[in-house]
């Protein structure tokens, strides 16, 4: 069957007996789950993923491209990673941009489905369909960066690489899949590609699709990059995520020490505003992207040294610095360094070391060097994390799983959901956050939950859970669930009047089916129940939709007035079950139970 | 009389300064009266973050920290802070 925007069909690759099998996809499965996160999450269930470990060869690991991967549409050059995650042992889909979407879905399927295990460390190559595995020559335990260039070196320019560094070598629960710099960071899925004995992906090829109405696709491809870069992006544009920092120190929304605290004393510091001040500073694109919010910072501060560039995100500075109590900017842009090389996840970095700091600042561990403030303790934990060494090892396993090792009830303050570390978004600060944290299927996310947008209006008052939280947040889970599918930035969003009225256009342009916004919102909520019913077959039980004591507990020492109720958090969580029409504790529905089944 | 106005982001970077105290007469303003008096102070400040007395739609404050307003109606009292922001806080 021919469609537009698509090939119809995914490679499932066999990686012990290396059987390449095509299969085959149906309009009824695109228009339901699109792309990208939706279609992965949809691939998943199909391979039964959720009964299997997430490290055991049976794991199933999709890389899932989209119907927008190779238009004209700006933002679209992106790819989802899906899998279940070592970390939270429940769905992990992360996303990640760039050249890989492009060459991947050139080299001739919509995802990729990868099980069993390669008998050796191995490169997989994908050229224009054809498979096959090589051994890793060279590139074991080199950094991702030098794997990506070292290959393309070997194969040439033409092709895209996407690899794991020593970190997810050595299986710790949140290692990346980078690529280009950019990485499919949280919840694990390079640990889960380390356990396939796979170092790298190479892709490249010539299959492309064609798009239903190309002429009127290009009319609004070329509106939608002009809507671009007008005041909506501006944000990052000019500053980047980081931009967050200081605005977010004076709402005490900022974590600090571990969530002891929501403002940070130097912070100032550690703000693009004052970096860019001494600073040799440079920004840069994805592939097809117009908004350009890569923003990147000399290592050294001194302009006259040729040196080394290190991108910064408002996730980065907020976990290697204020989260750790690290005050110097060079730390944190060497730390993040770091962990772009080794391939680890910022969020849980940091979030699992100041965990650890906490605890030998309660007496808790005797690990006497690892404090708050110092920098040279941050970068030596990241070292030992990426070679799993010493205190490493079980700092790679997490803050959730290392507060079952330390034990002595500092689950209460391991800052984390489901296993998730809570990104850079103090959540007694901003309690509809809070709400989509707990509620989240793949944990504490910033990303597949946008209930800040809610916060930070009028709708609410962002320090105390309101009835109207539960459905506010679900309308954000909703619209990320579908951008995750088409895939579309998440920084266009401001751009759009009616988003799903908007992505309606797009797919018609793209597809010819005749898409209605209502049907995107019933997609939507379809997708988020489908990842729900993944968690439900691993395991999942409502106890897990929560926050770690500490939130409950304790406010804000720098805000006395912060605290969130835990029965007023409960009585949200229930509300939010029900208006999704699963139970009200959580399970989905016979009826939605068996739509999914029949997908 | 005054109420201090704090800027971040890209407020900050148009009217290219942190925070600016701005006098009132009377006990207590207006967000759209503030507005207009920022507008009149920093001409590229007013392009890209006011549309009249309004924010534009990227762009949220908040009164004393606490919670966000965007109403021109809604009243300052004289002696508190207002901060002006991106209303976007994705990271």
């Amino acid at each position: 069957m021919s469609h537009f925007g698509y090939h119809g069909h995914y490679l499932r690759i066999d990686l012990e007996t290396e059987q390449v099998t095509r299969v085959s996809l149906g309009t009824e499965v695109l228009r339901r789950y699109l792309g990208g996160s939706g279609l992965g999450t949809h691939l998943l269930l199909r391979e039964n993923a959720a009964i299997h470990d997430s490290l055991a060869p049976e794991a199933a690991l999709v890389f899932a491209f989209s119907p927008l991967v190779g238009s004209p549409l700006t933002t679209s050059a992106k790819f989802a990673v899906v899998s279940k995650s070592p970390l939270t042992d429940r769905i992990n889909d992360s996303l990640a941009s760039s050249g890989f979407a492009m060459a991947g879905k050139q080299s001739g399927c919509d995802a990729l489905v990868l099980v069993g295990r390669a008998r050796q460390n191995s490169v997989l190559l994908l050229d224009d369909g054809r498979f096959e595995l090589l051994p890793v020559q060279g590139l074991a335990g080199q950094g991702t960066q030098q794997t990506e260039r070292m290959l393309q070196k070997q194969l040439g320019n033409d092709w895209q690489i996407a690899s794991i560094g020593p970190a997810g070598e050595n299986l710790v629960r949140y290692a990346t899949i980078s690529h280009a710099g950019r990485h499919a960071g949280r919840g694990g899925a390079g640990a889960v590609m380390g356990a396939k004995n796979l170092k790298a992906i190479a892709v490249r090829g010539s299959q492309r699709v064609t798009w239903a109405d190309g002429d009127r696709l290009n009319a609004y491809a070329k509106d939608l990059a002009l809507r671009s870069v007008g005041p909506e992006t501006a944000k990052y544009r000019e500053l980047g995520t980081a931009s967050n920092v200081l605005a977010f120190n004076r709402l005490h929304a900022l974590p600090t020490r571990n969530f002891q605290q929501g403002s940070f004393a130097a912070a100032d510091q550690l703000a693009p505003e004052t970096l860019a001040v001494n600073r040799v500073t440079d920004r840069s694109y994805c592939s097809a992207c117009t908004i350009g919010c890569e923003h990147r910072y000399s290592l050294e501060e001194d302009p006259a040294t040729d040196g080394e560039s290190v991108r910064l995100e408002y996730e980065n500075v907020f976990a290697l610095g204020p989260l750790c109590g690290i005050e110097d900017a060079h730390a944190v842009l060497k730390a993040s360094q770091m962990c772009d090389q080794y391939g680890l996840d910022t969020v849980s970095t940091g979030g699992t070391i100041a965990f650890a700091m906490e605890c030998v600042q309660r007496g808790l561990l005797d690990v006497s060097w690892l404090k708050f403030g110092d920098s040279e303790a941050l970068w030596r934990a990241i070292d030992l994390i990426a070679e799993r060494r010493e205190i490493g090892d079980q700092l790679a396993e997490g803050s959730r799983r290392m507060a079952g090792w330390v034990g002595q009830d500092s689950l209460a303050f391991a800052p984390q959901v489901k296993g998730l570390e809570i990104p850079g978004y103090e959540p007694r600060a901003l309690q509809t956050m809070a709400l989509g944290f707990a509620v989240g299927t793949r944990g504490a996310d910033h990303n597949r939950s946008g209930a800040y947008e809610v916060d930070f209006s009028e709708r609410v008052d962002r320090r105390n859970l309101q009835n109207e939280s539960a459905a506010l947040a679900i309308e954000t889970e909703d619209k990320a669930a579908l951008m995750d599918s088409l895939i579309l930035c998440k920084f266009l969003r401001g751009v759009f009047q009616d988003f799903y009225q908007e992505a309606a256009h797009i797919l018609q342009l793209i597809t010819g089916w005749d898409v209605t916004s209502s049907e995107l919102k019933s997609n939507a909520a379809h997708i988020v129940s489908a990842k729900k019913l993944f968690n439900i077959r691993a395991g999942w039980h409502p106890k897990e939709d929560t926050l770690p004591a500490r939130f409950f507990d304790e406010s804000l020492d720098d805000d006395r007035q912060t605290k969130i109720s835990r029965s007023k958090l409960d009585e949200l969580i229930e509300s939010y079950n029900q208006l999704r029409g699963w139970t009200q504790d959580g399970y989905l529905s016979s009826q939605q139970e068996r739509e999914l089944e029949c997908d | 009389m005054f109420v201090l106005v704090e800027l971040f982001g890209i407020p900050r970077q148009r009217a290219g300064q942190a925070v600016v105290k701005l006098e009132v007469c009377e006990k207590s303003t207006c967000l759209g009266n503030i507005v207009l008096q920022l507008a009149e102070l920093f001409p590229d400040l007013a392009e890209e973050c006011f549309e009249g007395q309004q924010l534009q739609t990227g762009y949220v404050a908040s009164l004393g920290g606490k919670t966000f307003v965007r109403s021109p109606g809604t009243k300052v009292q004289a002696g508190e802070s207002l901060l002006i922001m991106s209303a976007d806080p994705g990271g």
